[in-house]
Order: C-alpha cells, then sequence, then structure tokens
C-alpha cells in the first residue's frame, strides 16, 4: 500500500497547529498580561504554534501596535514562570502582534476588526483561522459574539471560534439566555466554555490514573467507596475582589463550574473514546445524574459561612464585610460545604461532599476517596483499639477497629496521588498502622508541566474541545446549584460564622457526622 | 566499593542499593527534627527504567552527571553507568544515589546509580553482572555514550541486554548506519541522537510546508560547512527524500573550512532556513521569522529518545535509505 505523504512524525513532534488569528478582547486587562499571553509566548517558544501565528488585542485603551508589544513584552518577562525569556524569539513573535483601541459597544469597531483580519490573513498567512478570546466583563459575552457575527466575521474561510471565561451565566435563566444568544452566531462546536480547572495537569491524570489502570476502576464504586470529599482550601481571603465576590459568592464562583466538573471527573463512567464528544457526554450523564436538592433537604446538607476579622500567625486578618466594596451587612458566602449524591447504579447511597472557601487554614485542593473498611478486622491497630492482650495477642475477630483506606487525588500545590493502607508495625507482635505510598507528579516527573491556559488555548487551536464544558453540562450543573441559591436567597444567615485560618463553621462538621463521617485534615 | 577487586557480585551491589535507601530514609528523619522542615517531607524513590550507560574512562563526569540528571526528571530510572578502562583486569563497582530538590517542593527525589569500572578485556562479563541488576517490571536501555565499544567482540550480548539501544552516530568510532541498519531489520529497536537532534528542524520543515501540495515541490538543499557532511544533514536528506518522492534533494557543501555542522535548506520556490544554535531563521514567501529549536543537549535528546520505547517506524525508514554518499561541491 503506498504510503500518503505527510513530513508529519507523530512520535515526535508537537500536535500539528494550524496557522491562525487569536483575537483578544480586553488585550489591556489582568487575564491576558498574567495567563494568555505568557501561555501563547511559551507555546511559540516551544514551537507548537505554526508560522505566522498572530494575536489582535482589543481594548478600549488608545495605543499602537509598537505600544502594546512593548506592553506585552514587560507582562510576559514579568509573568513567565518556570521559562526563559529569550528577547530575539521576542522581536519575532512581536511581529504578529497587532492592537486596535474599540469600544465593543460600537458597531464600527467590527468593520475596522474585519479589515484588520483580512490584512492579518494576506501577511501572515494565517488562512483565515481565528480564535477569538473573551477576556472580558461577562455582560460583555452576547454583546461583542453578536458583534462579531453581524460583522460576519463568525463565518468566511477558515474555522471561527469563540473562548469565554466563566462565570457562564449568573444563574440557570441567565445561562441558558447567554446560551441563546452565543448560538445565534456560533455553532456550538465552536463555542469554547473554559474551566481552566479542566486543563490542570492533575485533574487531566484524574482520567488516566481511572481508565489507563486495570486494578482501580473495578474498585470505583458503591461497594468499595464508603464516601467521597472533595476540598478547594485558599489561605488567603477575597484581597481586595471584595466587589466581585459579594455578588458572586463561593458556590457561584467554585461549586458551579469548578467543583462539579472536578466531581464529574471522578464519578464519571469511562467514555468509549478519549474524544472531546465522548468525554464529555459521560461528564454531562453525570452531571445529569447529581440529585437535586428541595427545599427541605439543603437544609440538611449544605452550610454556608463567611468569614469574619481575625488573627493568623500573628498578623491581622480584614474580616470579609470589613473589605473595600463590600456591604457591611453582606449575605455573599465565602465558604460552601455540600453533600451531593448521585443517582446512579455505581454511586447511590455514597455521599460527595465538596466544600471551598477563602481564609481557611492552607491552600489545598485535593479529592479524598475514602473506602470501606476491611469487613472483619483482626489486627489491632496503632492506638490499640480491642482487647488484645498485653503480649499483643489478637482478640476475636472483630474486635479492632481498622483504619478504612483513603486515596488522594491531590491538585494543588503538591499534585500527586497518595494511598493509605495498613502495614505491621516493625517488631514483635501484630499492630497495625496506615503507611502513605505517594506519587508526586511534580518530582517523579521533574519535567515543567504547562500552565492550564498553555494546554486550553493549544486545545482550541487545533480544535479539541474535550477539556472544555458543552452547553448541556453549564446548565446542568446549574440546575444542581440553582435551588440552593434560590433557597439560600429567602434565609438571612448569622454571617460572620467562622474565624480565618479555620476550617469553617462548626455546622460542616456536624453535617458530615449525622453520617458518621468527618472532614480530612488535608 | 571493592577497590581493586577482580570480581563484582551483583548481589552485593544490590545489597549496598539497599543500605543506600536505608540511610537516605534515616538522613531524612534526622532532618525533620529542624525547625522549619515541612512533616511530610521525605525521600522519594522512583524507578521507570534502567538505563545501562557505556562511557569511556575519560568521558567528563560532570557532563555525564548533568546529562543523567536531565533524564532523572522524566525517566526516573537505576542508572549503571559501565567506564570501560583501557587497563586490563580491573572490574570494579560502586553505588550512589543522585537527589534533587525540585523547585517548590519540600520532598527531594532521589535515583539511584551503580557505577562500574571494567577493563576492555573483561566486556564478556558485563552482561553476567548488568543483567541481575536491572530493575525488574521495567524496560531496559543500552545507551553507547561510549567511541569504542562498537569495535567489541561481545557486542551482540551487550545488547541483548536492552530493548532498546541508542548511539550517537556523530561521535567517531560509534556504530555506522550500516550497524544500525542490521540492528533494526533483526528486530531491535534502536536510536540514533544525531537523528534526534533533527525533531525541531524537522518539525519546523513540515510547519513550512504544511498545506501545501508536496508534489509541487521540485528541488531540495541541504547546505552543509567543513569537511563531510554532518550526520544529520545525511538523515535530514533521506528523510525529506523518502516524504517528498518527486522532489530532487541535494547536499551542498559550502565552506570547507568551516565547523562541520547544516547550514541552510532551500525548498524551492520560496523557504529557506538558516540554522544556528539552538534556533532557525526562516524565510517562507512573506513571512520573515526566528524559531527557537530547543533541546538539544545530551539529556534533552535522550529524554526524547527515552520517550519512544516502539519500533519508530519513521526513524527506521529513513535509516534504510541512508547511503554512501559524495558531496556536490
Amino acid at each position: 500500500m503506498s504510503r500518503e505523504p505527510s513530513l508529519q512524525d507523530p512520535l515526535r513532534f508537537n500536535r500539528k497547529t494550524p496557522p491562525c488569528a487569536v483575537v483578544i478582547f480586553g488585550a489591556n486587562g489582568d487575564l491576558t498580561k498574567r495567563k494568555l499571553l505568557p501561555a501563547l509566548y511559551r507555546l511559540a517558544w516551544e514551537g507548537r504554534l505554526a508560522p505566522g501565528f498572530a494575536i489582535v488585542g482589543i481594548s478600549r485603551t488608545a495605543m499602537s501596535d509598537d505600544e502594546f508589544r512593548e506592553h506585552m513584552r514587560e507582562s510576559v518577562a514579568k509573568y513567565l514562570e518556570d521559562s526563559p525569556f529569550d528577547e530575539d524569539l521576542w522581536r519575532s513573535f512581536a511581529q504578529g502582534l497587532f492592537y486596535m483601541a474599540g469600544d465593543v459597544a460600537d458597531a464600527n469597531m467590527y468593520q475596522r476588526l474585519a479589515a484588520c483580519l483580512a490584512e492579518v490573513e494576506k501577511t501572515r498567512q494565517t488562512a483565515g483561522n481565528t480564535l477569538f478570546y473573551l477576556s472580558t466583563q461577562p455582560s460583555q459575552y452576547a454583546p461583542i459574539a453578536e458583534g462579531i457575527g453581524a460583522a460576519n466575521l463568525a463565518r468566511g474561510d477558515g474555522w471561527r471560534r469563540i473562548i469565554i471565561e466563566k462565570p457562564f451565566g449568573r444563574d440557570l435563566t441567565s445561562a441558558r439566555e447567554l446560551n441563546r444568544r452565543l448560538q445565534k452566531v456560533f455553532d456550538e462546536s465552536g463555542i469554547y466554555r473554559i474551566d481552566h480547572y479542566l486543563g490542570k495537569e492533575t485533574v487531566q491524570n484524574i482520567l488516566a490514573f481511572r481508565f489507563g489502570n486495570g486494578i482501580f476502576e473495578p474498585l470505583w464504586n458503591r461497594r468499595y467507596i464508603d464516601h467521597v470529599q472533595i476540598t478547594a482550601a485558599e489561605s488567603i481571603g477575597v484581597e481586595g475582589r471584595g466587589a466581585y465576590y459579594q455578588e458572586a459568592g463561593a458556590l457561584r464562583d467554585m461549586v458551579q463550574n469548578h467543583l462539579l466538573q472536578v466531581m464529574a471527573t471522578v464519578a464519571m463512567e469511562p467514555s468509549a473514546a478519549f474524544s472531546a464528544d465522548a468525554v464529555r457526554d459521560e461528564r454531562a450523564k453525570l452531571l445529569r445524574s447529581i440529585h437535586v436538592m428541595k427545599p427541605e433537604e439543603i437544609e440538611a446538607n449544605t452550610v454556608s459561612g463567611q468569614y469574619g476579622a481575625g488573627r493568623v500567625g500573628g498578623e491581622q486578618i480584614t474580616g470579609f464585610r470589613q473589605e473595600k466594596g463590600v456591604n457591611p451587612e453582606s449575605q455573599a458566602e465565602t465558604y460552601v460545604a455540600a453533600t451531593f449524591l448521585v443517582g446512579n447504579w455505581r454511586w447511590a447511597g455514597v455521599p460527595f461532599y465538596i466544600r471551598t472557601g477563602k481564609s481557611l487554614p492552607k491552600r489545598v485542593t485535593e479529592i479524598a476517596i475514602h473506602f470501606r473498611s476491611a469487613p472483619l478486622a483482626v489486627f489491632r491497630n496503632e492506638l490499640g483499639e480491642g482487647n488484645a492482650d498485653a503480649s499483643g495477642d489478637a482478640g476475636a475477630p472483630g474486635d479492632y477497629e481498622a483504619v478504612p483506606n483513603l486515596l488522594i487525588l491531590r491538585i494543588q500545590p503538591e499534585e500527586g496521588i497518595s494511598l493509605k493502607f495498613n502495614s505491621k508495625r516493625p517488631g514483635a507482635g501484630m499492630t497495625l498502622r496506615p503507611v502513605s505510598m505517594d506519587f508526586n507528579y511534580g518530582s517523579s516527573f521533574g519535567e515543567r508541566s504547562p500552565s492550564a491556559y498553555e494546554t486550553l488555548l493549544l486545545d482550541a487551536i487545533v480544535g479539541d474541545a474535550t477539556l472544555y464544558t458543552r452547553q448541556d453540562m453549564v446548565e446542568a450543573s446549574w440546575s444542581v446549584v440553582q435551588p440552593i441559591l434560590d433557597y439560600w436567597s429567602t434565609r438571612k444567615f448569622a454571617f460572620p460564622n467562622y474565624a480565618p485560618g479555620t476550617w469553617g463553621p462548626a455546622e460542616a462538621d456536624e453535617m458530615l457526622a449525622r453520617r458518621g463521617h468527618s472532614w480530612r485534615r488535608p | 566499593m571493592t577497590p581493586g577487586a577482580q570480581t563484582v557480585k551483583p548481589d552485593q551491589i544490590l545489597h549496598e542499593l539497599s543500605e543506600l535507601w536505608t540511610s537516605l530514609s534515616e538522613q531524612d528523619k534526622g532532618s525533620k527534627h529542624e525547625p522549619g522542615k515541612e512533616e511530610d517531607s521525605g525521600v522519594l524513590r522512583a524507578c521507570a527504567m534502567t538505563l545501562i550507560a557505556f562511557v569511556d574512562d575519560d568521558a567528563d563526569s560532570m557532563a555525564l552527571s548533568d546529562t543523567i540528571g536531565r533524564i532523572m526528571r522524566s525517566h526516573p530510572c537505576r542508572a549503571i553507568v559501565v567506564r570501560l578502562r583501557q587497563a586490563s583486569g580491573i572490574l570494579e563497582s560502586r553505588v550512589f544515589a543522585q537527589c534533587w530538590m525540585p523547585a517548590g517542593h519540600h520532598r527531594q527525589i532521589c535515583c539511584e546509580q551503580v557505577e562500574l569500572s571494567v577493563s576492555l578485556n573483561r566486556v564478556a562479563d558485563i552482561p553476567s553482572i548488568v543483567s541481575p541488576l536491572a530493575a525488574p517490571d521495567v524496560p531496559r536501555v543500552v545507551w553507547f555514550r561510549s567511541y569504542g565499544i562498537a569495535s567489541v567482540p561481545e557486542l551482540g550480548g551487550i545488547i541483548a541486554l536492552g530493548d532498546k539501544m541508542i548511539v550517537d552516530s556523530a561521535h567517531q568510532g560509534a556504530p555506522t548506519f550500516a550497524d544500525l541498519r542490521v540492528l533494526a531489520n533483526a528486530g531491535c529497536i534502536v536510536g540514533d541522537l544525531a537523528w534526534t537532534r533533527l525533531s525541531k528542524l524537522r518539525q519546523l520543515i513540515a510547519q513550512l510546508l504544511g498545506g501545501r501540495d508536496l508534489s509541487s515541490v521540485d528541488n531540495v538543499s541541504i547546505e552543509f560547512s567543513g569537511t563531510e557532511a554532518v550526520p544529520e544533514a545525511k538523515y535530514l536528506q533521506a528523510w525529506l527524500r523518502s516524504e517528498i518522492q518527486s522532489a530532487t534533494v541535494d547536499l551542498r557543501r559550502v565552506d570547507p573550512t568551516g565547523k562541520a555542522r547544516l547550514k541552510t535548506i532551500r525548498i524551492d520556490p520560496d523557504i529557506h532556513i538558516q540554522v544556528e544554535e539552538n534556533c532557525a531563521e526562516y524565510q517562507s514567501g512573506s513571512l520573515r521569522e526566528r524559531a527557537n529549536l530547543p533541546g538539544c543537549s545530551e539529556g534533552d535528546l535522550l529524554t526524547e529518545e527515552l520517550n519512544i520505547m516502539t519500533h519508530d517506524r519513521i526513524f527506521e525508514r529513513v535509516l534504510q535509505r541512508m547511503t554512501a554518499w559524495t558531496p556536490r561541491s
């Protein structure tokens, strides 16, 4: 059989990327400076972008192309992580940077953008491929998409895609409305809703861990797993983002998107293939399987918290209500804990506890899978529990408290996996103690991991939406969260209800205690 | 270490390795009591393969250590370094650990290393020593960094130690293309760092020609300096001949007195690539840009080769095309 000449070498080359222009709305904003440009520059450094790659930045500030390039050079040099900054490469990269000042509400701006993109296509040979990145206020997403559509920029030579950042709506109704307006301009396959948690190397590694190994999946169900705890803790407070946080709250900011997506990754069924739609179908199916709480269930299965003022490590911490821009009577939650149940055969009856909060004792994001105890505990544990005699001889089977196995999937700060199991303590007697077997992603592989934005931007350029959320996933997660938001809006919480530097309100511990569980202290 | 010993017992080396880990663990326990240390610090032991490296006696130890350290970051392994000595009768061993603390982490990672010093007249003893030292259940890779190893008569037994064999044909005394072809034809997985050195450049060429009809390319010219074409130039010619069968692919010497290296690639009608150290300046139509070609240290090249533990069909196809060559001046 004759071979089609291609010049490609999949064993050695990076994924083939098409030439394209990335249009960034909000090009003078923090996200562009801190994340997007450093990620794109790093991709260029690694030779992952096609020759002629171009960026068109748009914001209200008047600037020339050269001024924009200089601003971006400063940002990339400042915010580039774990990478060298090469002036010569930057000069070459910067040739592809262009800037347009404009108001996104001005229809003429989109006509000027059309002319600019036509020129870029000619000089940079981008083949018309265009990725629009909306790094703006969420309220501008739909108007910008409509502006793009009205100027006929959503169709034409090459492909056209649009990336939007969370939040995807403020509630289920607004999320549906946003989707409706976006889909009037772009096909769903061209809409990339970014959830940077899904771009994290370790979140992707959960899929590799579950579906690339034969030994875990048979245990991954209600028969062997007692419960699951997902924790996303921040040690800092809102740090100047009080006004935003007051509107959003932890449930909207973290649970509706990141944590439910992580839960879906942990609990989804294996997909038939590792393709965008196959993986997202399974995630969506899991999200739709989460039991939607009735008002009478919400009281017992959710906890809302807000931190007050206090001292941590000798430092005075400002309470949330004392933050700039925050209403002194604010009812916004800086802490959420919730118990979710999944209504399918695999997970029926297994509680998934999710908690997230600001001003907690440490910054950590992890998933803890608590396995059921051994059915019969015949050994004494390290605490000496049970009725073994002084010589250490075992008593009757079943007398002792076994320490259940625990599998920890750490997402940050030290990505890795730990399995806790019981082992005999050295010496005479048969006493068990838990030991930890660790796999540390960052140090077992000392290689630099790509940032979430590098991964996700490259995926959007090659048209791989596996790690992006889809309309049905967004709406399914809003369906889970909306009744909680509605119920909470009818209540007046006695905030603040936890001190900074603690693990949140006591009610969160009580919520687990009612099911005979307790929070793990990461 | 067993100085001057004429025999080396693998069991003894394995025992020394075990003691090494015990001592590392004890050192770590001691350090835990230091104020300011994290409670959960510790030594992490990792092993994803066995690397058996043959090096010459006069090999630069620091450079070798850098290379192995670089590999360990993506391929934590048990490294068995066989240092080939000219003096006769020598057979010695020592074990040690290579540890480092990755930036931002508080747990150091350690990989074990066994160094064997072996006289050329004792090379036949190597397989029986190295085979039991290899870590179980993980791949074994033999890397010939020694210039003289290709000529030893016991090479067959040594090659059989590994699942893959890696050479660098840019080094004098390395196995020839014909040797590699014989091994590849016999089903052996082979790698050549001279070929690996081309990956980024080949990728750039593939990007520049992406979307074009390759049958419209008539002529490719590869220019080099030095008295003879470096293996990289020959590999590039063979690859392009294999992939663009309609084109004439010429090798041209442009600077006989210059340092032997690849200089320029011209692809008709309008692509011109000037190769520099770690980068390339290229022109494609109206585009004139610079591309980074990182990852050319020995450690980077080996890392790429260790990523590929299957038959590399493209390389094997190119190897079949490697022929005797006469330059056009």
